[in-house]
C-alpha cells in the first residue's frame, strides 16, 4: 500500500511520543499511522475515519475477548 | 491762461466714443473715463498737437469725474501752450487723436497695456539746462 | 518514482504528436533539453504538470487558461483536441496517465476554458483505475502540494526569498508545502481525525452515563457542553469558510487594484489638474481685473518721460532763482551799508577813526553796486510760480503703475504657460482614461476597505469562538474524568473507546512538534551538505534554518551573511530542494526549467556536478546561453542519458528532435 521509504521520520516521531502512553500497544499506533499515511492527501476524511473507527473497535473487541 | 473759457464737460466725436466703448468692451479698461484719460495720455506722450474735433461732438463726462485732482490739466499745461486753448479743450482734441492712434495699433498688434507703457518710456533721463 | 515517457498531442507549441523519453539508466540519469527562449521548454514542463494536475503555469506563475493551450496551427485546421500523457513507475508499479481536452460539441469556436471538457484516464499495470480514484493515486507519489519541489521552474527560485519573511502568506504556503512533502500531514490529519472520533465516542459515553444512577446530572451537563462544543465548532467552520472567501476577495481586489493603480493614479491626477485649471483661470481673471484697475492711472506713465524733463527744467530754474535771490540779498546789504556810512570818518568795517576818507571812491563803489542790482533785477523770475508748477508736477508724477503692470503681465504669462501645460496633460489623461473605468477603481478601493475590516472582524470572531471552544473542551474533559472515575472497573464500551481515542489523539498531537524539530535539523544538515558542495565560497560554514524553512548563509565565524546575490539565492534554494528530497521522500525525478539565469560559470559547474546525484532522474531544460558547450556540459557529460533539441518550425510551432 505504501511505498517503502528509507526512513519514515513521521513514524519515528510517533513512536517516540507513544512512550508517554504505554497502555497503547505499538501495533495499534503503527496501524493508525499506516491508515493516515495512505490517506494523508485525501480531501474527504470519510475513509480514514471509518478505518480508524473499525481499527479501535476491533482492538477493543479483542481486548474484551482476552479478558 | 484763459480758464474761464475752458470746458466743464468733456467728450468726443461719435466715432471717438465708439472706439472707447470698444476698448472698454474688450476688457482693456474697467471704466470709460480710464480709457479717455489713457487716450489723452497717449497723444501727449506722442507729442501730437491735434486740431479741433471736426465732426459732431458729444459730451461724456464732467471734469470733476475725469480729473478730480487736476493732474490731467497740470500735465497738459506743461506740455502744450494753453494761452489760447485751455487744458480741457486740449484734452478733448487729445482724446480724439489718441483714441484713433490706439485703435490703429490695436488693429495691427493688438492692445497690451504693458507694451503701450513701454513704448512711452525714455531710455535715459535727459539733463535739462538751466534757463 | 521514475518518469518513463511524456507524449504530447497538440500541446501548446507542439503540433501533432511529440514524444520525450526519460533516461532509465541510474548512472546516466540526466536528460538535457536544449532550446532558445520562447521555443517550448517551459511547455514541456507544463506538459508534465498538466498530465498530473490539469494545470499549466505561465509567466509569474499565473495559470494559463485552457482555451489558450491547444496548438494554434492545429486549431486553425479544425483539430481542437489536446492531450498530455505521462508514463511512470512508482512503488514497482507501471502507471500510464493520460489527460485529454476536447472541445464541447455545442461549441463551434472555443474562447473560454469552459468550452472544453477534460477527461483523465489511468492504467495501473495495465488495469484501468476508476476516474474517482485517479487523484488519490497521483497523491501517493506526486501530490500537487509538493510538486513545486520536483517540477522546478526557474522563476520559482524567487519564491524562496519569501521563506525568510516571517508571517508572509506566500512563506506560509511554501512552509505548508514543505511539511506536506515531509509527512507532517499524516500526523496532523491523524490528530484531527482522532479528535473527531474521540468526540463521537465521548458523546456515546455521555449517553450511556445518563442511564447510570448517580451520573444523571453529570450526563446532562456533559450533553449541554457537548452541544455547545458542536455549535462552536460549526461556527468556526462557517466563519473560517467565510474568512477564506473574504480573504480571496481581498486578494482578488488587491490584484485588480494593483493592475489598475495607474488608472486610479491617473484619475486622481486628472481631478487635480482640472481643479488646478480652474484655479489658473480664476487667477488669470483676477490678474486681468487688477490690470484694468491699474489702467485708471496708466495715463500718468504715458506722459511721465516728457513730464520728468519738464520737472527737471523747473528744478533747475528754481535753483537759479534761489541763487539770484541770494546774490540780490548780498548786494542789497552792501548797498545799504555803504549808503549809511557814506562820508563818515569812521571805518564802516572796523569802526576805527579814519583820516582822509575818500568820499569820491566810496561813491563810485556805491554806484557800481547799484548798477549790479539793477542788472540782476532784469533776471528776476517768478519763483513762486515755478515752485507751484514744480509741486503740481510732482503730484502728477507721484503715482506710477508701470512696474505693477509689468509684474501682472509676468504673472499672467506664467499662468498662461501653465494653463497650456495643464490643458495638454488633461487631454492626455482623458485619452488614457477613455476606455478605463476609474470610478470602478474607486469603488474597488472602497470595497477593499470594507473587506479588510470584515476580515479583521472575522478573525476576532474566530478567536472568540476558539476560546469558547477551548473552555467547552475543558469542561467536557473534566466531566469525562468524573464519568470514568465513577464507572471504575465497570467501564462501558463507549468509555473504553473514548479513552483509547483520547490516548491516540494525545500521541499524534505530541509527535507533530517532535517531527517538525527533527525535520528542520535534518533539512538543515542536508541543505548544508548540498550548499557546501555547490557554493563557490569555501569560507562559508553552511546554512541555518528558521521556523519557515528559510535558510540563511553562515559566514566563516558563524555569523549570518545578510545580503545575498541572486546567484547565491539560487544556490540556497537548490540546496533546500535537495535537502528536502533527501530528508524523507523517496528519491524521484527533478525537472528544472532554466535555473541558471543568475549563476556564474563556477556555480553552474558545481551544481551540475552535484544535482544528478541527488535525484533519481535529473531533467534539465536550458537554452544555449545557459549551458553551451563551453559553459558546463563537461561536468555532466558522463551522466547524460539523453539529449533533445527544440527546433522552431514557425511562430506557432516547435518540434522536438532527439540528438542522442
Amino acid at each position: 500500500m505504501t511505498e517503502a521509504v528509507p526512513q519514515d521520520m513521521a513514524l519515528a516521531a510517533l513512536i517516540e511520543a507513544a512512550r508517554a502512553a504505554p497502555q497503547l500497544p505499538s501495533e495499534l499506533i503503527n496501524s493508525a499511522y499506516a491508515i493516515e499515511k495512505a490517506h494523508q492527501f485525501d480531501e474527504s476524511r470519510e475513509t480514514p475515519l471509518r478505518l480508524l473507527q473499525k481499527l479501535v473497535e476491533e482492538f477493543v473487541a479483542q481486548s474484551e475477548a482476552r479478558q | 491762461m484763459t480758464e474761464t473759457s475752458d470746458l466743464t464737460q468733456i467728450g468726443l466725436s461719435l466715432d471717438g466714443q465708439a472706439r472707447l466703448d470698444r476698448f472698454k468692451g474688450s476688457g482693456y479698461f474697467g471704466e470709460l473715463r480710464d480709457a479717455y484719460k489713457f487716450a489723452v495720455g497717449f497723444a501727449l506722450a506722442k507729442g501730437v498737437v491735434p486740431p479741433e474735433i471736426q465732426t459732431k461732438r458729444q459730451t461724456m463726462f464732467a471734469i470733476a469725474t475725469v480729473d478730480p485732482d487736476g493732474s490731467l490739466a497740470t500735465a497738459i499745461r506743461e506740455l502744450l501752450p494753453c494761452d489760447e486753448v485751455p487744458p480741457y479743450r486740449w484734452a478733448e482734441r487729445l482724446a480724439e487723436a489718441g483714441s484713433q492712434m490706439i485703435a490703429d495699433i490695436e488693429v495691427t498688434k493688438g492692445f497690451d497695456l504693458g507694451s503701450m507703457l513701454a513704448e512711452a518710456e525714455l531710455p535715459s533721463r535727459d539733463k535739462v539746462a538751466e534757463r | 518514482m521514475k518518469l518513463i515517457r511524456l507524449t504530447l498531442t497538440n500541446f501548446m507549441p507542439y503540433k501533432g504528436e511529440t514524444i520525450l523519453d526519460f533516461p532509465q539508466d541510474p548512472d546516466r540519469n540526466t536528460l538535457i533539453v536544449l532550446g532558445d527562449n520562447m521555443r517550448g521548454k517551459t511547455s514541456l514542463l507544463n506538459g508534465i504538470r498538466w498530465a498530473f494536475y490539469q494545470k499549466a503555469q505561465g509567466r509569474h506563475l499565473r495559470a494559463i487558461p485552457l482555451h489558450l493551450m491547444p496548438n494554434r496551427d492545429a486549431v486553425a485546421e479544425g483539430d481542437w483536441t489536446m492531450e498530455a500523457r505521462i508514463e511512470f513507475e512508482a512503488g514497482g508499479v507501471y502507471y500510464d496517465l493520460r489527460r485529454e481536452a476536447k472541445k464541447r460539441a455545442t461549441v463551434s469556436r472555443p474562447d473560454r476554458p469552459e468550452d472544453y471538457q477534460v477527461f483523465a484516464f489511468m492504467k495501473k499495470d495495465g488495469a484501468a483505475v476508476a476516474a474517482s480514484d485517479i487523484e488519490a493515486e497521483i497523491n501517493r507519489f506526486a501530490p500537487e502540494q509538493v510538486s513545486r519541489f520536483f517540477l522546478f521552474d526557474g522563476e520559482l527560485l524567487q519564491e524562496y526569498e519569501e521563506l525568510l519573511v516571517e508571517g508572509s502568506e506566500q512563506g506560509k504556503k511554501i512552509k505548508d508545502a514543505i511539511e506536506q512533502a515531509l509527512g507532517v500531514p499524516a500526523l496532523i490529519n491523524g490528530r484531527d481525525d482522532l479528535q473527531a472520533l474521540w468526540k463521537r465516542a465521548q458523546k456515546e459515553q455521555g449517553k450511556e452515563a445518563s442511564l447510570v444512577a448517580g451520573l444523571e446530572a453529570v450526563a446532562e451537563s456533559f450533553s449541554k457542553w457537548s452541544a455547545r462544543r458542536d455549535m462552536f465548532e460549526a461556527d468556526i467552520v462557517t466563519l473560517k469558510a467565510q474568512q477564506v472567501a473574504v480573504r480571496e476577495e481581498r486578494r482578488s481586489l488587491e490584484d485588480s487594484i494593483a493592475e489598475s493603480e495607474s488608472v486610479y493614479a491617473h484619475k486622481i491626477e486628472l481631478d487635480a489638474k482640472r481643479e488646478r485649471l480652474k484655479q489658473i483661470f480664476t487667477g488669470i481673471e483676477s490678474k486681468e481685473s487688477f490690470k484694468r484697475s491699474l489702467a485708471a492711472d496708466a495715463w500718468r506713465d504715458l506722459v511721465r518721460p516728457r513730464l520728468l524733463k519738464k520737472r527737471d527744467q523747473l528744478q533747475a530754474r528754481l535753483a537759479g532763482a534761489s541763487k539770484l535771490a541770494s546774490q540780490q540779498a548780498k548786494l542789497q546789504y552792501q548797498i545799504e551799508h555803504l549808503q549809511e556810512h557814506l562820508g563818515d570818518s569812521v571805518c564802516p568795517t572796523c569802526g576805527q577813526r579814519v583820516e582822509n576818507v575818500d568820499r569820491a571812491a566810496q561813491q563810485r563803489q556805491l554806484d557800481d553796486l547799484l548798477g549790479e542790482r539793477a542788472a540782476l533785477a532784469w533776471c528776476d523770475v517768478n519763483s513762486e510760480d515755478i515752485a507751484a508748477r514744480h509741486r503740481a508736477l510732482e503730484k502728477v508724477l507721484s503715482t506710477s503703475v508701470r512696474s505693477r503692470v509689468r509684474d501682472a503681465d509676468s504673472d499672467l504669462s506664467n499662468l498662461e504657460v501653465e494653463s497650456a501645460r495643464v490643458e495638454s496633460r488633461i487631454d492626455e489623461l482623458e485619452e488614457e482614461l477613455f476606455e478605463q473605468n476609474p470610478d470602478a477603481v474607486i469603488r474597488m478601493r472602497q470595497r477593499l476597505q470594507a473587506v479588510t475590516r470584515d476580515e479583521a472582524k472575522g478573525q476576532i470572531e474566530i478567536e472568540d469562538r476558539e476560546k469558547k471552544l477551548a473552555e467547552a473542551d475543558r469542561e467536557i474533559q473534566s466531566l469525562t474524568q468524573r464519568m470514568n472515575a465513577r464507572a471504575g472497573q465497570n467501564s462501558t464500551r463507549a468509555a473504553v473507546m473514548s479513552k483509547i481515542f483520547g490516548a491516540l489523539h494525545g500521541v499524534f498531537d505530541a509527535s507533530i512538534d517532535n517531527l517538525r524539530t527533527n525535520l528542520r535539523a535534518i533539512v538543515e544538515k542536508n541543505a548544508t551538505d548540498a550548499f557546501l558542495r555547490m557554493s563557490t565560497q569555501k569560507s562559508y560554514r553552511g546554512l541555518s534554518i528558521n521556523a519557515n524553512y528559510g535558510l540563511t548563509i553562515l559566514g566563516p565565524d558563524g555569523e549570518c551573511v545578510p545580503l545575498r546575490s541572486a546567484g547565491a539565492e539560487q544556490v540556497v534554494a537548490l540546496s533546500l530542494i535537495d535537502g528536502l528530497s533527501r530528508a524523507n521522500r523517496a528519491p524521484g525525478p527533478v525537472v528544472m526549467d532554466t535555473p541558471f539565469g543568475r549563476l556564474d560559470t563556477k556555480h553552474r559547474h558545481n551544481i551540475l556536478s552535484y544535482l544528478p546525484d541527488s535525484a533519481r532522474q535529473f531533467i534539465l531544460f536550458v537554452h544555449d546561453g545557459e549551458l553551451g558547450e563551453s559553459a558546463g556540459m563537461e561536468s555532466l557529460a558522463h551522466r547524460i542519458g539523453g539529449k533533445y533539441e527544440i527546433q522552431e518550425v514557425s511562430s506557432n510551432q516547435s518540434r522536438l528532435r532527439r540528438m542522442s
